[in-house]
């Protein structure tokens, strides 16, 4: 427990101090305003010309897709400020022999790797999710219990951890292979895929999302869970597929830093 | 003039060469394109199926648009405005600046040789989509031939746009945020995110004023039927028109650019 809470004491010291040296480049909160808006925007146009020519997709009505689009913006902001930023670093120190330094430190590795830097101006990302999802609850008819709150937060901190444990398994392979960034292109490629409920997919696509690279059912469930379409049987893959990528992406890391053999040394 | 072709063979055989070497990540980076057209295909072909054709787009129709957009966008991948951005900031285009030629043509070249790898690996790509999807189209030998003219003229306009967009860099450090709504503005009227037959007729009206359309919708077009004879030379002479346009704009930013540059870091 303690060594839990040395961690976290670590990670918050990194945190501030992220946070310290990006509010010096004001700049970018400008930047960053500019990006969400662009990202918003084709959302929107996006979802408002497909509900020009129909009144639903696969079931789901633009009020509902809205809040898919609110899901898939805030969680991409968490993706953007806390992970990753450390995610390239790491894959960085990997190349350029500098991992070393990280590894010799009185820390988990992983944790120390996957928290000592935050991208704090895109937070502006979690900031238009939560209001474009709030925008999308507002429209919607259907009332929320208790218990449908319960499931979409419960939802939505499943669909984080799948979501880091997907890019730490990726970047983990910059152990062997030497150009991890185009990897990191297709992860974006296929976290766009979630913009859209992964059940509007043909049934090949939703599996790959779904057990593969499993960033659709991590966005999906937990619109699902707003709109009163979640079964418990969505829920518990879910929970089944944080369960499991959690386990293996923590097996895969370990087995990667066993196998590396320190490129400075 | 001097004659710069032995230069662009040169470059575009070396860049080819490089990016032979390196097969595993033009594939990967193939994949990532796929993911973006498959995702807008499956949602247009599901609006097809409930609502019915929309402005001659069917299911068909956006089955082989979203195809032959995979090409396209191959294509249309050019130097990212961004990288200007560290070449002068670091000093690193002082190196570049000592060739006897611009970097433009080294890099046109460059990028167009790096190209013949991709298209080549995107080749099994597209077979595996046409068999997934089954487009029920039947493009003819002039077809395919307009798609591969418009298709390399389309990728010197975007060049060229983002081109002069990075050349911003010499003046301001902050040109990231023009790019990102330039980029944005690509999206939206070049018919990357939909046909724009899909668009309201007002912003139909408004890409046909600017270059963008001619850089993805229009060889995608001609490929897939969509575009009579006429249209198609029409098209192309109006992607001449962006070329000139276009290579206008950077010789008159480059002089200026070049001036302007103070060899930080060399």
């Amino acid at each position: 427990m303690n060594r839990f809470l040395h961690s976290v004491g670590v990670t918050l010291i990194h945190w501030r101090l992220a946070a310290q040296y990006e509010v010096q480049y004001r700049f970018n909160f400008v930047l960053q305003i500019i990006q969400s808006g662009v990202r918003l925007v084709t959302g929107v146009v996006a979802i408002r010309l497909v509900f020009g020519y129909t009144s639903d997709l696969g079931g789901w009505s633009e009020a509902e897709l809205l809040a898919v689009l609110g899901i898939h913006i805030l969680l991409g902001g968490v993706l953007g400020t806390f992970v990753i930023p450390n995610m390239f670093t790491f894959m960085f120190q990997v190349r350029e022999g500098e991992l070393d330094y990280a590894l010799v430190r009185p820390v988990d590795a992983q944790m120390f790797i996957s928290t000592r830097q935050i991208r704090f101006w895109n937070v502006v990302d979690i900031a238009t999710g939560a209001i474009v999802l709030g925008w999308a609850m507002a429209d919607l008819t259907t009332s929320l219990s208790a218990l449908d709150v319960l499931w979409f937060a419960v939802g939505l901190l499943c669909g984080l951890t799948v979501l880091y444990c997907v890019w730490m398994a990726f970047t983990t392979t910059s152990f062997w292979l030497i150009n991890t960034d185009d990897m990191a292109q297709l992860l974006s490629g296929l976290y766009d895929a979630g913009r859209w409920p992964i059940r509007v997919y043909p049934m090949w696509l939703q599996g790959v999302l779904t057990l593969i690279v499993p960033m659709g059912v991590a966005i999906t469930v937990p619109a699902e869970a707003l709109t009163d379409r979640l079964s418990l049987g969505a829920m518990a893959l879910l929970i089944a597929v944080t369960i499991v990528t959690t386990v293996l992406t923590r097996a895969f890391w370990l087995y990667g830093v066993r196998n590396y053999s320190g490129a400075s040394a | 003039m001097r004659n710069l072709a032995p230069l662009y063979w040169a470059e575009a055989k070396m860049s080819m060469q490089q990016q032979a070497q390196y097969r595993g990540v033009a594939f990967i980076n193939v994949l990532g394109f796929l993911i973006e057209p498959i995702v807008y295909l499956v949602v247009w072909r599901t609006v097809a199926e409930q609502a019915g054709a929309i402005n001659g787009y069917g299911v068909d129709e956006f089955t082989a648009y979203y195809i032959v957009w995979t090409l396209v966008r191959v294509f249309n991948l050019a130097l990212a405005p961004g990288a200007w951005d560290w070449w002068v900031s670091s000093g690193r285009i002082s190196n570049d600046l000592l060739h006897p030629v611009s970097p433009y043509h080294r890099n046109l070249s460059g990028f167009a040789g790096a190209k013949i790898v991709w298209i080549a690996v995107w080749i099994p790509v597209a077979i595996f989509l046409a068999l997934l999807f089954r487009p029920g189209i039947q493009p003819t030998l002039f077809q395919a031939g307009m798609l591969f003219v418009s298709a390399w003229a389309g990728y010197v306009i975007r060049f060229n746009i983002l081109y002069v967009m990075g050349l911003l860099s010499f003046w301001t450090t902050r040109a990231q945020a023009l790019i990102e709504v330039v980029i944005a503005l690509e999206l939206l009227l070049s018919g990357r995110l939909v046909p724009m037959a899909v668009m309201p007729q007002w912003v139909q009206d408004v890409s046909s004023w600017l270059p963008f359309k001619w850089t993805f919708e229009f060889p995608i077009e001609v490929f897939i039927g969509q575009l009579t004879t006429t249209e198609i030379w029409q098209g192309l002479g109006y992607q001449a028109g962006w070329i000139l346009i276009t290579s206008a704009g950077y010789v008159l930013l480059w002089k200026r650019a070049i001036k302007k540059f103070t060899a930080v870091g060399s």
